[in-house]
Order: C-alpha cells, then structure tokens, then sequence
C-alpha cells in the first residue's frame, strides 16, 4: 500500500529543508557536549543513517531528561525542554521510515506526544505538525483495516447546492486513497452517513455519553452520522430540527451559527426539499470580515448579489472551530449551522462566511461554556420545543443565543448522535 | 593479634609519615601526597618484580580509613607485612562512553560487560578515576592528569580529580605550603589558566589529620568547604561538622562525619534526603533513622543516596525509578521484567525461578517509586559491603571479599552484565568472579562504572 511512503514524504515536507536548517538556538545552560551530539543526530539524520540517528536521540532524550528532572519544573530551562523536543522529533521521524509498520509508527506518534508533553516548541512547533500527520496515518490505517472493503456512499463536488454534484459509492479504500492521501483533485466527502451501523466493529470503538440519552424522543430515533472528508468539505447553511452533539475526531472544523430568530435574515430556499438551506453563499467570497455578538451590526442582504453590502453585518451569532480533536459541539433544535472549511486553509473552498480569523474565539468558547446548562455557571432555560423550519421559536431575548456545550472529551473516535428535542 | 592491628596501622602509616616517604622516594619528586600508599612506597613500581606496569600495589580497602576500626577475622593484608608476593591490578570499565572516553575497546558507544581500561599513551599508574557523563579524569600516581572523551589534555602535578559537565575541579599540591585548587573549563583542554583557583588550607593537626587525602574531592582536604560543579563554587562548611566525605548527586548532598554520622541537605523532592519526608532541607541536617549506626561509606547518585554501615550494611534511600534502590519498581513491572524481593531459588528441574514477591496475603509486592528515609538492603547472606559508588540512576557496591553488585538503570551496559538490562535487584557482576578477580574499588559515573581489581590471592 502507499501508506508507509506516503506517510514518509508527508513528514520529509514538515522538516527543514536542510542539515543547518535542523538546528536550534541554544544559550549557554546547554554544554559543548550536548550541542555536538544535536549536531551529529541532525547530519546523521540528513545522512540517511537513520539508526545511528536514533541512538543519538536516545542519548539526547536520556540526558535531558534528567535536566528536565533536576530542580521544580518551573526552574527547569526552556533549552533543555527545547533540546528534548528535538530528540523526541527525529526519533519520530526515523522511527517512520519505510518500511514502516503500524508499531513503528504508534511509537513515533509516542515520541512527538512525549516531546509535546515535555518539550518546548521548536521549528515553527513541528511536532504538533507531526503529530497530526501521524495520527492520520494511524488512523487511516486503522480505519481501512476495519472498513477498508466496505462500500460506502460518497458526495463528489463541494456542495450539494452545486450543479456538479452528484453521489456515489466506493469502497473505503478507494475513497480514502482518491479523495484522503494523494493530494485529491475533488472535493470528496463521507458525509451524513451511518457508518456505524453498517459496521459495528467501528461502532464498539466510541462510548455515547450518558446526556445523549437525556432527551424526550425515544432511542430508536437517535441516529449516529459519521462525517468523514478531506480539507475543504462544506455544507451550506442549513437548518437542523434536531438536537445535535458534533463531536471532532480528527482535523478542524469551522462552523457558523445562527439563531432560528435569523431564519428569515438567511433566505431559505422556497422549494421543500431546500427548505432548510439557505441561499446565501452562492456569490463570491467578498464583504468584510464577520463579527459575533454585535447585535448593532446586523446585515439584511438579498440572494443573487455578489455579497452582503458593506453597511450591515451579518447575524452571525456564534462561531465554533474546534483546534483539537476530542471536542463537542452541540447545537439545539432550529440552529442554522455552516461547516465550512477551516479558515485560511488551502485550497479549501470557503465563502464570504468563513474567510477569515474570527477574533472572537476565544470569547465564543467561554460564552459557549457560560451557557451551557451543564457548567457550573448559572444555566439558561431549557430549550424549546423543536422548531418549523422558517418560523420563530419562542425565545426570550436571553435565550436567544443559541446554548451550546463545549466538552472535551478528550477520546478518540467519538461521533455524534442526534435526537429530537430536550424537554420544554 | 588481629584485633591489635588498628592501632598499629594507625601509628605506623599515619599520613605525615607516609607524605615523607612519599618525597623520599617519589620518583617524579613531586610531592604526592596519596592516602593510598599506606605501605612503604614503590622506588620502581613493584617489590621485588622490578615490573614498572601498571599494578597498584593496594591493600584491602578497609586499610585505607584508619579511622574505620579493623574487624577480627580480617586476613592479613600481604603489603603490611612485606608484600612477598605483587598484587597488581588493572582498572576496567564499561557502560556508556559515547564520547569516546576511554572505557574498554570503547567500541560503539556502549560497553556492555567489563573491559580493561585502555589509556592513551599507554598504560599509566592510575589511582583516581572521576568519570563525568561525557568525559572521564584519570588521576596518575605520579600525579598526572588524563582527561578522555568530550575533554581531552593532560597536566602534571596534581593530586586529585572531580570531573562534571560544567567544571574540571582539580587539586594541585601547591609550591611551599598550601595545595591549591582550581577549576577548569572541560573544554579547555587544560591550557591556559584556570577559571578561577583557591589556596586550600591545610588541614590542622590533630584528629582530623586523617582527612588530610586526595581522593575526597569535592570535599576539600582541609574539610572545612566543599567544591559544587554550579555557583557558589567554593562552599564553606560548618567546623562542627568535621567532615570526612561529602558526594554530590544532582541536588543534593551527603555528609559522612568523622564519628560515622551522615548529613544530608539540598531538594527533597525524591526522597533522596532520607528525613521521611519530600522537603529540602537548606542546611545540613542529620539523619535521624542512621543515628545509632556507625557508618563507614557514603555515596549519592543523581536522586538517590546509599551508605554502609562499619558492620557492612546497606542503607538505600531516595528515587526508584529505574530499581536504584533494588526495590520493586512499576516501570520494570510494566515491562514484565521486575524481579525484585523475589525467593529466587531453583525450580525442581535446576532452572531458575523467578517470582514476584508476595506479601503475607499472596498480593504481589507494592511498588515503590520513592523511598524517603533509608532501607536497610541486603545484598546476598553474609556479605559484607565496603564500598558503594553510585552513578546517575544505578548503584554499585562491592562487598569484602571482592565481589561486585550493580543494580538500577542499565540501558547502556552500565551494570556490567553483558546486556542493557535495568535491573530491581542487585546482581553480581559475574565477570570478575570468572576472570578470578577481586574488585577493590569503584568509581561511577553518571552513565557508566570504573572498576579496579586484582588477581585472587592463591592461597
């Protein structure tokens, strides 16, 4: 299979182009002795003597860690966690040449959680870099030993607005290797599917938490949709009745919000089967950056032009972009929410809606555990009853954020469920 | 007869005599002013061989502290009553010497089973070997200075050796009076000057006349102030103290007085302290749990302490990380591997059985990552322990009659038993006893052992 080369080029395009480009700026706490070796690993490793490579590491990481273990963790100098960090790098890295295997590679993501853990940033915080590649790869794996054979349905083209779009099926394997590794040249998406019916094997690897059981509807309607895709997946604003707990596994996810008050503002389609889609979106990503919470600069726009003009904001209530996997969003019944791309990222496709950074972020998420009803901040009434699509719900002007709880979960393989309606 | 021997050791070889001797007969002329050579010197090396290779003529280890009383039953040292017969000895090594430090064939970077020691320019008379993580001093009789590894050079006229990473702290017999010490950047190869250098007092006369010796660095031999690899450099210590041995472990320090009582102080944090407790302590302060006890030898490794009690007992405290403390340890029993506390005895078919201690209900043994005040271990039935020298996550003991134990941290050879094993219990280095050589002294460093011994006496 490609993976194991494929994984390598991946994390050969991470690291410094060259040997005196793999160094790090180091004071005086660091000895002559050690600066040598952080030399010999670095020309060891351009050399392609990967073995030798990591027996330096080892000498590396043994040696700081006893710095790292000498004196309170606070007194410990940042060049030996930095020196650390470097060990804990290359030894990921020659851990992962090919041929690789799935413990090599376990133990490389080892070494970068190690060095993630203890170290300090180094090289533009590579190991995070690393890290992620590798836990693709891991999971990838994984997930093509398990389902690899299994077909599945796949949308092709960015949007089911599009008129290029279409489903199809594939395999696993095939969908992973055309639209996952190997720089896809569609947009291919896993999405809204319940994988997890069609195989229970994957099914037994995540635990449903106890609040999913909370609501009113019965179990048999709680669906579990698996959302599987590359950078640049997007679905257009849309309106969901049900209640939903999205939960990250992998990647980032930027997501917009808004409140059912702001249907109207987000001009629906009329035909039924859009109904819950909003129009807006179908221009060019123009206008100026959107804003949060800024009641004062909401944005009444009409559908077919260009983009929003310039003398109102959009309604935009809330943003969520989860930078690390394990977190949940949940979003009660009538939100509007746009997954779109992660801001910035390449060759993602992204309208005028999540073109830039929101700066509010952080004050999204501590607004999002605020209201949560589960935190130990005072909580807001329940939420009401699941709403028609297009018609107001009945909120008072306190609730008319949109309530949504922000966990970590901190576990691998978590999806979601989705279920009808809390009580009123 | 055996028990008057003390006394006479003591008035015969008492160290201003044997100095004396030493400028008599030195064949360097320089003053050497080694508490080893507590027999009549060597004019050429040998008695009565006339061989100039590198046999240390040494008496038992028990000799060298006269302060430490002899034991009825001791046997007879040849060298005090006229060595008929040389007991040359040879130093070896292994464990990690990445650096190139001489430490055996050096092949690689890791020794993995004892080795001889070989030196640049050829064998030398090597009597002190102070061995850093990436450099090792070796301290001649003729006063020499080697350094191998990541530092190099070599100097004459010194008397004793304290390598680290960060200082080369070297003791130099002064012109006229004083002796002198000084500090060296390792990298500088010994040329130069000295980064800074202090006139050491000499020690008065009297009872502490015995601390007078080379081989004491980093405690000075005036006893008064201790040399530490990081500023304050030069530390005074309390006169009270009377201070007969200090060891350094990476924050802490040990203090054997002369009335075998032994002091700790510096960071708590890993029980190395062994006052019960994870506090540091800023000044220093006496081990309670020892009090009672004589004891004869202290060491420290990098969080952990040892000291042997004149009987030859083991007392171990501080952390366990790797099994220094040859107690059980999680991190070995994560592997599979812990073996400790076990009734190693042998199966019915003669192989060996290992198995995880029990307690009194069949439990398995509870793990200890950190010991906060001493544990007395024992080594193997009726042996004895005389001298403990402790790297930076293992120890190594040697017992009277000759024998080695290593335990602890052994990922780069460094316990000497031909793998990379860390190992929770003390186990002897088989080396020696094959070879039919008696160990006499051992010098850690923090990732390997130095090792001198000898051919078994014929009996």
């Amino acid at each position: 299979m490609a993976g194991p080369s494929a994984l390598w080029e991946a994390l050969q395009a991470l690291l410094p182009r060259t040997k005196e480009e793999l160094k790090l700026e180091l004071g005086e706490k660091v000895e002559g002795s050690v600066v040598m070796l952080l030399q010999e690993a670095a020309e060891l490793f351009h050399g392609g003597q990967r073995r030798k490579c990591l027996q330096t590491c080892e000498v590396l990481l043994d040696y700081s860690w006893e710095k790292l273990n000498t004196g309170p963790w606070q007194h410990v100098d940042k060049d030996w966690r930095r020196v650390y960090a470097f060990g804990c790098l290359l030894k990921a890295v020659c851990l992962c040449e090919p041929p690789g295997d799935a413990a090599s590679v376990a133990a490389a993501l080892k070494a970068c959680d190690m060095g993630l853990l203890m170290g300090a940033a180094i090289l533009g915080d590579i190991l995070l870099k690393v890290a992620a590649v590798l836990q693709k790869h891991l999971l990838l794996e994984y997930i093509q030993e398990v389902a690899g054979c299994r077909t599945v349905p796949v949308e092709v083209g960015s949007r089911y607005t599009d008129e290029g779009w279409s489903q199809t099926l594939m395999t696993v394997n095939e969908f992973i290797s055309k639209y996952i590794r190997n720089e896809p040249k569609d947009i291919g998406y896993l999405a809204q599917h319940q994988l997890f019916d069609q195989i229970p094997e994957l099914k037994q690897d995540i635990s449903i938490p106890d609040y999913c059981c909370l609501g009113d509807g019965e179990e048999e309607e709680i669906t579990i949709n698996a959302w599987f895709g590359p950078q640049g997946t997007v679905s257009p604003l849309h309106q969901d009745p049900q209640q939903n707990f999205l939960a990250q596994v992998m990647g980032r996810k930027y997501i917009r919000l808004y409140s059912p008050q702001e249907s109207e503002a987000l001009y629906p389609h009329d035909t039924h089967l859009l109904h819950n889609t909003s129009q807006v979106g179908l221009g060019a990503p123009v206008g100026p950056p959107p804003c949060l919470l800024r009641p004062d600069r909401w944005v009444a726009f009409s559908p077919g032009e260009d983009g929003p003009s310039r003398s109102t904001p959009d309604p935009c209530t809330l943003t969520h972009s989860s930078e690390t996997p394990g977190r949940v969003l949940t979003s009660g019944p009538g939100t509007w929410a746009h997954p779109g791309a992660t801001p910035g990222c390449q060759g993602g496709r992204s309208d005028w809606l999540t073109t830039s950074e929101e700066p509010g972020h952080q004050a999204a998420d501590e607004l999002l555990l605020q209201s949560c009803p589960w935190s130990p901040h005072p909580s807001p009434a329940p939420a009401p009853t699941a709403a028609q699509a297009c018609s107001e719900p009945r909120m008072t002007d306190e609730e008319r954020v949109i309530w949504a709880l922000v966990l970590k979960l901190g576990t691998r393989g978590m999806f979601f469920r989705t279920y009808r309606s809390l009580a009123a | 007869m055996l028990g008057s021997r003390p006394t006479r050791v003591r008035s015969e070889l008492s160290p201003s005599q044997t100095k004396k001797k030493d400028w008599q007969h030195s064949s360097l002329g320089s003053l050497i002013a080694d508490p080893l050579v507590l027999w009549p010197p060597r004019p050429s090396g040998g008695l009565g061989t006339g061989s100039t290779e590198l046999g240390l003529n040494r008496p038992r280890p028990e000799l060298l502290e006269p302060s430490r009383p002899l034991q009825p039953g001791r046997s007879q040292p040849k060298t005090l009553r006229g060595m008929d017969e040389e007991r040359r000895g040879t130093w070896f090594g292994f464990g990690f010497c990445g650096f190139g430090q001489a430490l055996g064939s050096g092949l690689g970077r890791q020794v993995h089973s004892p080795e001889p020691v070989r030196m640049p320019g050829g064998s030398v008379d090597v009597c002190r070997v102070s061995a850093s993580w990436s450099y090792t001093a070796f301290v001649t009789r003729g006063g020499r200075v080697q350094l191998s590894g990541a530092a190099g050079g070599a100097a004459d006229g010194y008397t004793d050796a304290c390598a680290s990473e960060e200082l080369l702290v070297l003791l130099r017999a002064g012109p006229g009076a004083g002796a002198e010490l000084q500090a060296w950047a390792p990298g500088s190869a010994l040329r130069g000057e000295p980064l800074w250098s202090h006139a050491v007092q000499e020690a008065e006369h009297g009872p502490n006349r015995d601390e007078t010796q080379a081989g004491l660095l980093p405690l000075l031999p005036c006893a008064r102030a201790y040399v530490s690899p990081r500023p304050s450099f030069y530390r005074p210590l309390a006169p009270t103290l009377r201070a007969r041995r200090l060891e350094l472990g990476a924050e802490h320090a040990l203090l054997l007085d002369a009335a075998g009582q032994v002091f700790s102080w510096g960071s708590g944090r890993h029980g190395q302290l062994g006052h019960g407790t994870l506090e540091p302590e800023p000044e220093p302060r006496l081990l309670e749990a020892l009090q009672g006890l004589r004891m004869a030898e202290v060491a420290a490794g990098g969080w952990h302490s040892v000291c042997l009690s004149e009987t030859g007992d083991i007392y171990i405290w501080g952390w366990n990380e790797s099994g220094q403390l040859a107690l059980p340890t999680k991190s070995l029993a994560e592997d599979g591997k812990t073996t400790a506390g076990e009734a190693s005895g042998l199966d019915e078919d003669g192989s060996e059985v290992k198995r995880v201690s029990a307690g009194e209900d069949g439990a398995p043994a509870p793990f200890i990552a950190v010991q906060p005040f001493p544990a007395l271990l024992d080594l193997s039935p009726g042996s004895e322990a005389v001298k403990v020298s402790c790297g930076s996550r293992h120890t190594a003991v040697l017992t009277r009659t000759g024998e080695l134990y290593t335990w602890g941290w052994g990922k780069y050879g460094q316990l000497g038993h031909k793998d990379t094993t860390t190992l929770d219990r003390p186990c002897r280095v088989e080396y020696f006893v094959d070879k039919q050589l008696q160990v006499r002294t051992v010098s850690c460093g923090p990732w390997n052992t130095y090792v001198y011994a000898v051919e078994k006496e014929k009996s």
